[in-house]
């Protein structure tokens, strides 16, 4: 069922994201990370932020990290980013 | 910078929440769709900044995910009006300065015109004044295209006027048409008669028949060219022609000028004690003057200068109130003797000046001794100046008059 929908939407040229429902990750320098089109907030330390999306969790490593902003759409996390993992 | 000056604007609280799932907490509030930024740990819990509006449901998020929030900071206009709700005098002077300050401008306090060098101010600012405007008019009652087409028509001197209001000034632009060319008319016959007595150095004819020559000494009024020519010179009793007679005639003529130099004279030592009186002047409510507290004036003589200066918000401000400054500052008059030199040189210099003054720009002065006459009181002095300057003038023939015999030459 995935692969016709993900097909369906390259021949479209749809914006996967939107289509099928994907986080965006965009990461601007060491400071910054915008999670976009995420589920939940699962842990929020200042060293560790971790973030379900439809693919899974998402874990967000750094120091003195804060979350700029929190909306329903995404999450902007700044601080000193060491590193972005998935699970 | 734009989100948080809003964001002040509608104001937000800082707040600690502190409990058992705080990540719920994060969610439940975003599920609510509650914008939350400056979101940080802390060693207490997680502080987090709201807008007031969003705090009232996070008060539930909190309850529902058992944890505490905390207020710890107010920020924001709603803050500040609600911490001065009571000072009624306070709003109600701010609200008084700002209408006030608002029906004032909605004046016209300050007039300025310029570019008028034949029109004088106040011919302008009578005319206004029919119009309508002048300083305390209303703003509103005017039109600045108005006015301009008006004083067009009404000033024949004026080519191009603009009027524009900035703010609480009017200005007025105006260029004057050049004043009409007089029309030199040729055609009267006149004759070129003497204008003062004085000796002949040149003599220019343009037209007409020139009866005196250089070197010649003439009195006032006599005839210097004559309007009237023989048709044929030779044929006698050739009837006479009527010419308008035009010459240029240089003279040197001598001036005597009298006039003394006392010795003793007052001088003005200042002692350096100034004085300034104040006042405010209303330019509405009959210009009324309002004296401000000052020490009374001690001088026994003193030169007064008076400074007016109009208080305005911005240079296209100003406001209807005129600041006057009286200064007295002090002197001693002490008398002073001059000696016989220092009266010989001022007398020069009061003979340069005179002459400056009343002699004729056009007038050449090609000489001048100065006799001085010393008495005990003062210097007398008599100056004769020499001065080489044009002595033609046209006089109108009356036609037909029996052909005037040429008066003799002395």
């Amino acid at each position: 069922m995935r692969g016709i929908k993900e097909r369906m939407t390259g021949l479209l040229a749809l914006p996967k994201e939107i289509a099928l429902d994907l986080p965006v990750v965009m990461a601007t320098g060491r400071g910054e990370v915008n999670v976009e089109n995420y589920k939940s907030i699962l842990e929020f330390t200042d060293e560790r932020i971790k973030v379900n999306t439809k693919d899974g969790a998402m874990t967000i490593e750094g120091e003195r990290l804060k979350l700029r902003q929190v909306t329903t759409e995404n999450v902007l996390i700044s601080g000193r980013i060491t590193g972005i993992k998935y699970s | 910078m734009m989100l948080s000056a809003w964001q002040f604007t509608r104001g937000y609280v800082r707040i600690l929440v502190t409990g058992f799932s705080i990540e719920r907490f994060l969610n439940m509030a975003m599920f609510r769709g509650v914008y939350l930024w400056d979101v940080e740990r802390t060693e207490k819990g997680v502080e987090l900044n709201v807008s007031i509006k969003g705090f009232r449901i996070i008060l539930a998020c909190a309850k529902k995910t058992k944890c505490k929030a905390k207020v710890i900071q107010k920020n924001g206009i709603p803050f500040i009006i609600h911490r001065y709700r009571k000072r009624k005098l306070l709003v109600s002077g701010v609200l008084f300065f700002v209408v006030g300050l608002i029906a004032l401008s909605s004046f016209v306090w300050r007039i300025e015109i310029e570019g008028n060098e034949i029109l004088t101010h106040d011919a302008i600012l009578t005319f206004l004044e029919a119009e309508g405007l002048h300083t305390g008019a209303a703003k509103f009652r005017l039109s600045d295209r108005e006015i301009q087409t008006a004083m067009m028509n009404y000033f024949p001197e004026i080519s191009w006027a603009d009027v524009y209001t900035r703010g609480t000034r009017t200005t007025i632009l105006i260029s004057e048409a050049l004043p009409p060319q007089e029309i030199l008319d040729r055609q009267t016959p006149v004759h070129v008669v003497a204008s003062t007595e004085g000796l002949i150095t040149a003599i220019v004819t343009g037209a007409g028949a020139p009866l005196v020559r250089q070197n010649d000494i003439v009195r006032q009024g006599d005839l210097l060219v004559s309007g009237i020519l023989e048709l044929d010179p030779e044929m006698q009793g050739s009837p006479n022609v009527y010419v308008h007679a035009y010459a240029e005639v240089w003279a040197r003529r001598y001036h005597a000028l009298q006039f003394s130099v006392p010795f003793a004279y007052e001088e003005r030592v200042f002692t350096g004690r100034i004085l300034n009186h104040r006042a405010v002047q209303l330019l509405f409510a009959g210009n009324r003057r309002i004296n401000l507290p000052s020490s009374g004036n001690s001088f026994a003589s003193y030169d007064r200068i008076t400074m007016h200066q109009q208080i305005g918000a911005s240079g296209d401000y100003p406001l209807p109130f005129v600041l006057i400054t009286e200064r007295y500052s002090e002197f001693v008059p002490q008398t002073r003797t001059r000696t016989p030199e220092e009266a010989a040189e001022l007398a020069e210099r009061m003979v340069t000046s005179r002459l400056i003054r009343e002699f004729d720009f056009s007038i050449d002065i090609i000489g001048r001794e100065l006799t001085f006459t010393p008495t005990e009181t003062e210097l007398q002095v008599s100056a004769l100046i020499t001065t080489h300057e044009r002595i033609d003038q046209q006089v109108p023939i009356t036609v037909p008059t029996p052909t005037p015999a040429p008066s003799p030459t002395p």
